[in-house]
């Protein structure tokens, strides 16, 4: 591939500046996301998956901010082109361009089905809302667009729920109706996070059946943020495993589940159970350090079964390419 | 290992009471603890209001009628001895105004633990002895008027401690009539639910929708006016706690609603506990300190209704004296506009009633430690 | 949407009759029957009350009878606009009453809307921009407003007034239209006079909306459904006055009809220290000379008045909130 990835992310760095002290949510993440492929990210609760993708939507609440670090978003020109590069990280995060690109350009689909629809509006009026903002066209328009995008994520009676508000949908239902919205205006990348974690399995399942059938259709990108490595299994194509806000490995699926090199990304595997497999599941050990309370060199050292001391815990590791698509940042391969 | 060194601190967190918990969130609220600080100092005023007058705050003197506050002199040449200096009251000629002078030759020194009235300290111990004075007692030809006097020539300060006594009881009593109320009937409404609930509830928002003020007027109007200041004291605790207690039974149904489904309530009733017992000894200490907090926030209300109410005419009537009845003389403008200092007593209901407001706030916080 | 308003006006009319039982009582606590105070009063004045008239009194208003029978004739009476006889004035309630009740109605009115013009775009701003100067300057003001009784912060104005510009504040009309008929001209004299017991009345119910305000949509600026409309790119003021404003608005609403008995109350204190034209002052004068006709007219008409406009208040609230708009039960 010698197009250039539609979002590159480098050196991000996020931080939380509280009383309390400084919170480094997100310190020092890169990674690529090609275009129409899913790239995963997976890591434990906390290490900075969602700032990271609030970041790039340039929504971080305050009093985070992004104080380091470029966002390279490829915009899609009229023509079909190579379109133009902008760095999300310069603009105004309210500015005229980034509200341009964000819902059209980049949409983002999130956790809590049950309250990431406003309580007092219809379904409809708010897809409505995205559709009117970034196209052309009048309400019945962009309301018969609504009902037809309802029906194209598996909303039963689309007519009727158009009319509904969130509370009279099933978390199921409201997760469609989530997607339709993320996919009212054609975006090139779709960030997923956690998109299934408040689920049951069954919908879990037809939710990510779904999302894989409608980037098949729309070839759009999906940045999948998940804490559970099944969901990475099945849906994407490269993986990203972040640790207190780091990437600290990045490679193809496969290289990832048959020959992972960092020794987080191999403590994560083998606390996942499997299936025909007798082995007993080894927890990581310890837990994830305090936020204000980072460990000095290498994040992960206090947990790592291969630390060598003097080393681990007074450098930090760079991200190092070892084969054509596998970055890896640990001592062991420097 | 780092990971343990950095959790250590927290570990008391888990370990520390409930009570514990709730005194260190409060601590961090520093506007709350001085006001603390301002209510413990109100209330030491209640206890010891005859200590700190130092004039008989019903002995009148038409001579000093409207006296201006006199100026405090902290030193005494280069000694410390805070004096005033004498007064001489004179008529003007053409206004027929009653007007006073300061006289620098003379020279009143304020006695610290000075002799004056006799009163029962505590209302226990018999004493005559009081935080300031001057020399003679009750028999001196010169006084202080730290405060001023009121039309009738009463000492504005010593009149201000007894008011603030008579004020703040009563909003302390009205309060704990309310919480009885509110406790009760709340309670009832939040544990029994149905039927129960929704007449408790109504009554609730139709007493809220009354507009208050007429009908405390017109209840207080109906006291006979034969009544003695006492009995005048009791029906009017109960006229503004009457009306009171809607609130405080809205925050206790709250939280009965909320426990009813908790884990401990529902094991308590599973082990075969009295429903009496449930709620007295389970329910009622884990929604204690919201209560303080309610109870706090509905001070100020009493307060003020006793003020507006007294101030009416319609509350507590001279001899009584409390906030309300010193804030009588203020009403008519003219006399404020030649004679402000009669306005003072509206100081001590203001800095009262956001001092309970703050420190409820402060409260209300600290009464779930583990929220947020 | 509508059971909900049935159950409103059911409740405002179960609360009217509660208002009427205490107003009743009120009329009937002072000892000695109304017929026999009232033939004191006529005597004391010079004039003969005939024993025909009199009885024909005690059959009007069932003296003698048992209570709820007297209650009964009195909402008879008072049903066909009869309030009965003042004793103070010698002059039917309703004529003394006169224009004073519209004049009380013209004021509550008016700090209750003064109430929502303030609290709603201050709440609005201490909240997104919470621990700002104005932040801070909001929440001070706030506590002066809750922490002032309203009387006294009347005694404080009037009394500004007087020092610094030797004005007297207060009243409701300059004094040319103060017996003057209705007309435009006096009606924008009214309209000139209404601002300062409005804020008066106002600001300690403003005080409250505007903590209640902020609390709700600190609440709600921190739920998804914020983030989902910032990440469709709605520019940030459309996101937060459609989204978290617009939920925040329903407690808000909800609350505010508990204002006007709040107001209405003042409105009484802060007539009498404003010397305002309004029920306010007449109920003191009735209540201290046991003018018990006139007194309980008054605190049932005001207390009907105010249901009213919290009944107006709650029907509101199904416009701003369709959750009840919808309901279905």
């Amino acid at each position: 591939m010698t197009r250039e990835p539609l979002l590159s992310v480098r050196n991000l760095k996020t931080y939380f500046i509280q009383d309390e002290g400084l919170v480094k949510a997100v310190d020092g993440v890169s990674f690529d996301v090609a275009e129409g492929v899913t790239l995963g990210i997976v890591g434990e609760s906390g290490c900075g998956k969602s700032v990271t993708a609030r970041s790039i939507l340039r929504i971080v609440d305050r009093p985070g901010r992004i104080v380091e670090g470029e966002i390279h978003f490829r915009r899609p020109s009229a023509n079909g082109g190579p379109g133009r590069t902008v760095d999300l990280a310069t603009l105004e995060p309210n500015g005229a361009e980034m509200r341009a690109i964000r819902g059209a350009e980049i949409a983002l689909i999130f956790q809590e089905p049950m309250s990431s629809f406003s309580p007092v509006h219809t379904i409809g009026s708010q897809i409505v809302e995205a559709i009117r903002l970034h196209q052309p066209g009048g309400r019945r328009e962009a309301r018969d667009k609504t009902i037809e995008l309802l029906r194209r994520v598996g909303v039963s009676s689309p007519e009727e729920r158009v009319d509904q508000l969130s509370n009279q949908l099933s978390g199921g239902m409201r997760q469609r109706a989530m997607i339709a919205m993320a996919l009212s205006c054609h975006p090139t990348l779709l960030i997923a996070d956690e998109p299934t974690t408040a689920l049951d399995v069954t919908t879990q399942t037809q939710i990510l059946e779904l999302m894989r059938q409608l980037q098949q259709e729309d070839g759009m990108a999906i940045m999948l943020i998940t804490h559970d490595l099944g969901v990475i299994a099945t849906m994407a194509t490269d993986v990203a495993v972040m640790y207190l806000g780091r990437v600290v490995e990045q490679a193809p699926v496969d290289a990832i589940f048959h020959a992972p090199l960092h020794p987080y990304t191999r403590a994560l595997l083998r606390s996942i159970p499997r299936i025909r497999s007798r082995a007993r599941l080894v927890p990581i050990a310890g837990a994830v350090p305090h936020p204000y309370d980072r460990p000095t060199g290498c994040p992960f050292h206090p947990r790592c079964a291969e630390f060598k001391a003097g080393t681990c815990d007074r450098q930090e590791p760079r991200l190092t390419r070892i084969g054509d698509h596998h970055t890896v940042s640990c001592f062991l391969y420097e | 290992m780092a990971v343990v060194v950095a959790v250590a601190p927290e570990q008391r967190v888990f370990v520390a009471s409930q009570w514990q918990l709730m005194w260190w969130r409060f601590r961090k609220h520093k506007l709350a603890v001085a006001s603390g600080v301002v209510v413990l100092g109100f209330y030491l005023v209640v206890l010891g209001a005859d200590f700190l007058a130092y004039a008989d705050p019903d002995v009148s003197e038409a001579q000093r009628s409207l006296m201006p506050p006199q100026r405090v002199y902290w030193f005494d040449g280069w000694q410390f001895g805070p004096y005033v200096h004498g007064f001489k009251g004179a008529r003007d000629p053409q206004t027929f105004k009653r007007v006073y002078v300061a006289d620098p030759s003379v020279k009143v020194p304020i006695r610290f633990f000075a002799e004056g009235f006799e009163y029962r300290f505590l209302g226990l111990i018999p004493t005559t002895r009081h935080l300031i004075g001057v020399d003679g007692g009750l028999d001196a030809s010169q006084t202080i008027f730290l405060l001023g006097t009121d039309v009738q020539g009463r000492d504005l300060w010593s009149r201000l401690m007894y008011g603030t006594r008579i004020s703040l009881t009563i909003g302390l009593l009205g309060v704990t009539a309310s919480l009885v109320l509110g406790v009760v009937l709340g309670g009832l409404s939040g544990f029994y639910g149905g039927v129960t609930d929704t007449i408790i509830q109504r009554t609730i928002e139709i007493l809220r929708s009354i507009p208050t003020i007429p009908l405390w007027m017109g209840l207080a109007a109906a006291l006979p006016r034969d009544w003695s200041i006492l009995q005048v004291y009791f029906a009017i605790t109960i006229i503004i706690s009457l009306l009171g207690w809607t609130e405080l039974a809205r925050v206790v149904r709250g939280r009965f609603l909320a426990m009813r489904e908790e884990d401990f309530v529902v094991s308590a009733r599973l082990v075969g506990c009295t429903e009496l017992r449930t709620i007295f000894v389970h329910m009622v200490p884990s929604f204690m300190s919201h209560i303080i907090a309610a109870t706090t926030l509905a001070l100020p209300a009493m307060i003020i209704s006793e003020t507006s109410l007294s101030f009416l005419g319609l509350g507590l009537r001279p001899p009584a004296i409390s906030w309300g009845v010193l804030l009588q003389q203020a009403q008519n403008v003219q006399t404020v506009a030649i004679s402000p200092w009669l306005m003072l007593p509206a100081l001590p209901v203001i800095v009262a009633v956001m001092a309970f407001n703050f420190l409820g706030d402060g409260l209300r916080d600290a009464a779930d430690p583990y929220g947020r | 949407m509508l059971a909900y308003i049935g159950r409103r006006v059911l409740l405002a009319i179960f609360t009217v009759w509660a208002i009427s039982v205490l107003s009743f009582v009120i009329i009937q606590l002072p000892p000695g029957d109304y017929v026999t105070s009232y033939i004191a009063q006529m005597a004391s004045s010079g004039s003969v009350v005939s024993e025909e008239e009199a009885q024909a009194l005690r059959l009007q208003y069932g003296l003698g009878q048992p209570i709820y029978v007297q209650y009964a004739k009195w909402m008879r009476q008072v049903l066909v606009g009869n309030f009965g006889m003042s004793m103070e004035w010698r002059r039917p309630v309703t004529d003394v009453i006169g224009e004073r009740l519209w004049l009380t109605i013209a004021v509550s009115v008016a700090a209750l809307l003064l109430t929502w013009v303030l609290a709603l775009p201050i709440g609005i701003y201490s909240a997104v921009r919470q621990y700002s100067a104005g932040d801070y300057l909001a929440t001070f003001i706030g506590f002066i407003g809750l922490a002032v009784p309203n009387f006294l912060l009347a005694l404080v104005i009037l009394y500004l007034g007087f020092i610094l510009f030797n004005a007297h504040i207060g009243g409701l009309f300059s004094p040319e239209f103060q017996d003057a008929a209705w007309s435009g001209a006096r009606a924008w004299d009214l309209l000139k006079h209404l601002p300062i017991p409005a804020l008066i009345l106002g600001l300690a119910g403003t005080a409250q909306q505007i903590r209640i305000m902020r609390a709700n949509l600190l609440d709600e600026l921190r739920k998804p459904y914020v983030v989902t409309a910032r990440s469709k790119g709605l520019s940030e003021v459309r996101v937060i006055l459609r989204y978290p404003v617009r939920v925040a608005l329903n407690p808000f609403a909800s609350t505010i009809g508990y204002t006007l008995p709040y107001i209405v109350s003042g409105s009484i204190i802060v007539s009498l220290v404003l010397g305002l034209p309004t029920v306010g002052p007449l109920l003191l004068k009735a209540l201290i000379a046991q003018d018990m006709f006139l007194a309980g007219t008054i605190v049932l008409m005001l207390g009907v008045m105010t249901v009213i406009g919290t009944l107006v208040s709650d029907i509101l609230l199904v416009w701003v909130d369709p959750r009840i708009r919808l309901e279905e039960t």
